[in-house]
């Protein structure tokens, strides 16, 4: 029983261990943080018996840790949000609970914005963030300008659709 | 409609990045193009978001991705963990098979260890002195442990403290266990803690202080030990 269970998570971390450790660190931006998570994360999977061979999952083994990783961070993220207003109550207004929101917010908008294929992330990061024009960016990227639009419209429609999946937008 | 150029029109126009003309002309056409004028209104959220994100951030995610291996303290605590929670499943089928042999006795000795008002001395000189447990991995968490020995066993009286931090996630679950010379792990106590709040409780065990390999803390959802301190078995 042990050898087999001790193999399954072996194989769990052999697998997924530095991608979800990675996706973790960017996620959180803290490695002490990255470490409690990514840890976690692989107990309940072995616990859970998730693994690639399980054809009852729909799922891959891959998909279920980012998702898991993912909600420990963002619950533990509204838990210190909590615990800010909690102590915070008398003050009409929170400084440090507007800077949890806001940290939290930051998290969840950057972790959407890397769903985006590379294609989609780099006019939209390009045009909004680097105040790029359509044109400019045509001209760098060495594509038509007529594509920079439609890349464009599908990145922020992929966009929208990643942030209503982590609940932020409608 | 089905030839309007102006379709995927939509997102350069929310984020800026038409030139004024092409601008000036994609507001002229939306005066007429429902359409157009739905697509807008569908995306018109998306600026005020990712302008959540720093710029210089939202730039690193263009470069390529650096990726590192996991840490060989993570990945040495995990299959730590994972061992620890083998040996107690085995060690629980182990205590149930006996429990339904009718070796009831030599099972509660081992579990029957149990939380029990402050201990009176028994005629003991003077107090033991007071060590603080270390820490296995980073935590919110620090002890002080005080064994007494006693006729039937050791009194352990333990001052927990649950340091407020940043990143500490709420009310949890402890439990510290004993574990014998031969690896035997029981549990002797559990409770529950919040930020800033600090414990004292007495537990009492069946070994004798000379029979106590180490005292460990764990969280109790996780499994993850936290805190530890070698006995005199060590």
């Amino acid at each position: 029983m042990s050898p087999t269970d001790q193999a399954v998570l072996r194989q769990l971390h052999d697998d997924h261990a530095t991608a979800l450790w990675n996706y973790v660190v960017r996620l959180t931006g803290d490695r002490a943080t990255a470490q409690d998570v990514v840890q976690e994360t692989m107990l309940r999977a072995w616990r859970g018996g998730i693994t690639d061979d399980s054809s009852t999952r729909a799922t891959s083994a891959r998909a279920w840790l980012f998702t898991v990783a993912r909600n420990l961070v963002v619950d533990d993220a509204r838990s210190a949000r909590r615990r800010h207003e909690i102590v915070e109550d008398e003050l009409p207004d929170d400084p440090v609970g507007d800077r949890v929101d806001a940290v939290f917010e930051q998290m969840i908008v950057l972790d959407a914005l890397r769903t985006l294929s590379i294609h989609h992330r780099e006019v939209v990061v390009r045009a909004y963030y680097g105040r790029q024009t359509v044109a400019e960016i045509a001209a760098e990227l060495d594509l038509p300008p007529g594509t920079v639009k439609s890349r464009m419209h599908y990145g922020l429609r992929a966009l929208r659709l990643a942030l209503q999946e982590r609940g932020v937008t409608r | 409609m089905s030839e309007d150029r102006y379709a995927d029109w939509d997102a350069a126009y929310v984020v800026g990045a038409l030139s004024p003309a092409e601008r000036q002309d994609f507001e002229r056409h939306l005066e007429t193009c429902p359409a157009c004028r739905a697509s807008v209104a569908e995306i018109a959220a998306m600026p005020g978001l990712l302008g959540r994100v720093p710029d210089t951030q939202a730039m690193a995610t263009l470069a390529p991705e650096v990726v590192e291996p996991p840490p060989a303290e993570l990945t040495q605590r995990l299959f730590d963990t994972a061992g620890d929670e083998l040996a107690e499943r085995r060690r629980s089928r182990i205590r149930r098979r006996a429990v339904l042999a009718g070796a009831g006795v030599a099972a509660a000795a081992v579990i029957g260890a149990a939380v029990i008002p402050r201990v009176v001395t028994d005629g003991t000189p003077a107090a033991p002195p007071t060590v603080a447990m270390q820490q296995m991995r980073p935590s919110a968490l620090t002890a002080q442990l005080q064994l007494t020995q006693k006729k039937w066993g050791t009194s352990v009286s333990m001052s927990c403290r649950y340091r407020d931090s940043a990143y500490a996630g709420g009310v949890r679950t402890y439990a510290l266990d004993v574990v014998d010379a031969q690896g035997n792990r029981s549990q002797v106590s559990t409770w529950r803690a919040a930020p800033g709040d600090t414990s004292k409780l007495t537990a009492a065990t069946a070994l004798q202080p000379g029979q106590i390999k180490s005292l460990q803390v764990r969280d109790v959802a996780t499994g993850t030990l936290l805190l530890t301190r070698n006995g005199a078995a060590s």
